[in-house]
Order: structure tokens, then C-alpha cells, then sequence
């Protein structure tokens, strides 16, 4: 009877984990090519980089459930 | 003579050991991503190099993450999951197929090289990748090919093949670097966790384990 709704998260965890990698994949290149053509200040480099952390870390979770997930089937 | 004893070696084999075998040749060439953090670092800075590195993996991994996606849905997909197996995924765990050993490394390389730019310390993401991909590499291969001896915590793991996986490791860190104590604490607590007999993939726990005792490291020894 549960099986439904854990196949649903785990397909939601993984929906999840695609757009999370894909979405730091596209924000560090435009990152990257805007860095490259002109030059930011410090502060606003660690930002970035600590936002991206934060999503791959996000991405990190969402591979942890699933994985969890699958694991007690 | 040489060749001819490694080739008697691979022969004998078992099935479960030859993919193994595989799999530690294809982590071999993430040495790409060492030369990519050096050889970016050198031309754009590593700020640069580490958003560019991030963007790069993170679409790779996309690509082994929507495979996975529609393999879950149910979709067959004999040619790709044939190209896999020839690289040595999935990683065989204790009897149960593993299949995100490569988002974990993608995952953990990428956020280790930016917490080693948020402390301003380029040689800890040198290290941390020396140690998840020539140390795990050859930790492997020797430990399938010449180990004899097992660790007495952790019967999958041998101790010739975590003591030359520690000393390649280890020569490279010091080699790139040129930090005899960043290299020596940093690639001898990823081998020694490495050994550990966790759940978790390695892949993760290795690079996370370096990165964070060097940052530390840095931090409250200013090494």
C-alpha cells in the first residue's frame, strides 16, 4: 500500500537532484564567462562560491534520501 | 617478464575482481581533474578554475543522473548500461549493486575545491584530489593484483594496496604542493578513512575527510 507513495518521492528526489546538478552546472558557467571578462570584488567571489556550495550540498542531500530510500525497500 | 607476470595475475582473476579492476582504471582518469584544477589555476586563477571545474562535472554527472532517471522509470537502456559495466559501474557492495559511486566523487570533488578556495588554499584541493583519485586508484589496483595481507578491521581491504596507494598519493601531493605536512596529514587521514568499513560510499567520505582535517589544519596550525 506505501509503495506508491515512495516510488513518487523517489522519483521527486531524484527530479530533484537532476535540476539541483544542472542548475549549479549552468549558474557557474555564466559564472564563469562573466567572470572572465571583467573582474569582481572579493566579497562577491565568496558569495558565489558559497551559493554553489550550498547547492551542491543541496544536490548531496537529495542523493542521500533517495539512496536511503532505496536502501529499505 | 614483467608483463607477462601481470597478465598471469589478471588471468586469475575472479569475474567480481576483473570489474573491480575496471571500475579503479576509470577513477585513474580523473588525474584529468588534477591537471585541470593546475592547468586552469594557472591561466584564470582559482577562482576561475573551480566555478569552471564545478560547471564541467556537474554537467557530467547531470548526464549519469538522467540515465539513472529513466532507468528508474522503467526505460531499458542495454547499450549505455553495457558502456557502464565497461567502466566499471556498478560498484559491487557487499553483494548489492551500487550505483552512485560517480555522483558522489562528482559531488565531493566539486564542493572540496571550493571550500579549499573559500579558505584561500589551492594545495588542499590539489591534495584532496591526489588522495580520492590516485590514492583510491592504486589502492585498489595494487590491492587486487599483489595484495596478500588483509586489514585486520576490514577484510575487502588490503595493506600493500593502501601502502602504495598512500605513497603515490602522497609523492604527487608532495610533488604539486611542496608541503611535506599538508601532504602527509591530509593524504594519510583520507587513506586511513578510506580503510574504514562505513556504509557510505568512500568516494564521499575521502575527499570530505581531507578537506575538512587540512582546513582545520590551516586554521588552528596556520600550516
Amino acid at each position: 500500500m506505501l509503495k506508491k507513495p515512495i516510488w513518487i518521492i523517489k522519483l521527486f528526489l531524484l527530479c530533484l537532484l537532476l535540476l539541483s546538478e544542472l542548475f549549479c552546472g549552468v549558474i557557474s558557467l555564466y559564472w564563469f564567462l562573466e567572470g572572465f571578462f571583467q573582474v569582481f570584488p572579493t566579497e562577491l567571489k565568496v558569495l558565489r562560491v558559497g551559493l554553489l556550495v550550498a547547492g551542491l550540498v543541496f544536490s548531496g542531500f537529495c542523493l542521500f534520501c533517495f539512496i536511503w530510500l532505496e536502501e529499505k525497500r | 617478464m614483467a608483463e607477462r607476470i601481470l597478465f598471469l595475475t589478471i588471468g586469475k582473476l575472479k569475474p567480481e575482481e576483473k570489474h573491480t579492476l575496471r571500475r579503479k582504471l576509470t577513477h585513474l582518469t580523473g588525474v584529468l581533474y588534477i591537471f585541470g584544477v593546475w592547468f586552469l589555476t594557472l591561466n584564470y586563477g582559482f577562482y576561475l578554475a573551480s566555478i569552471l571545474l564545478v560547471s564541467l562535472t556537474m554537467f557530467s554527472m547531470s548526464v549519469y543522473v538522467a540515465y539513472n532517471l529513466l532507468k528508474f522509470l522503467g526505460f531499458k537502456l542495454i547499450h549505455i548500461k553495457k558502456l557502464w559495466w565497461k567502466l566499471g559501474s556498478p560498484e559491487d557492495l557487499n553483494g548489492r549493486k551500487y550505483y552512485w559511486d560517480v555522483c558522489w566523487l562528482g559531488l565531493s570533488l566539486s564542493t572540496c575545491t571550493l571550500l579549499s578556495f573559500l579558505v584561500g588554499d589551492v594545495r588542499i584541493a590539489y591534495i584532496m584530489a591526489c588522495t580520492v583519485i590516485l590514492g583510491d586508484g592504486f589502492a585498489g589496483i595494487i590491492g587486487i593484483l599483489f595484495g596478500k595481507h588483509k586489514i585486520f578491521y576490514n577484510q575487502r581491504k588490503t595493506v600493500e594496496g593502501h601502502l602504495s596507494g598512500f605513497t603515490v598519493a602522497f609523492l604527487f601531493s608532495l610533488l604539486i604542493t611542496k608541503s611535506f605536512s599538508m601532504s602527509f596529514v591530509g593524504v594519510g587521514v583520507g587513506m586511513l578513512v578510506e580503510t574504514l568499513p562505513v556504509k557510505v560510499s568512500d568516494n564521499a567520505t575521502v575527499p570530505l575527510s581531507t578537506t575538512l582535517t587540512l582546513i582545520a589544519l590551516k586554521t588552528f596550525f596556520g600550516v
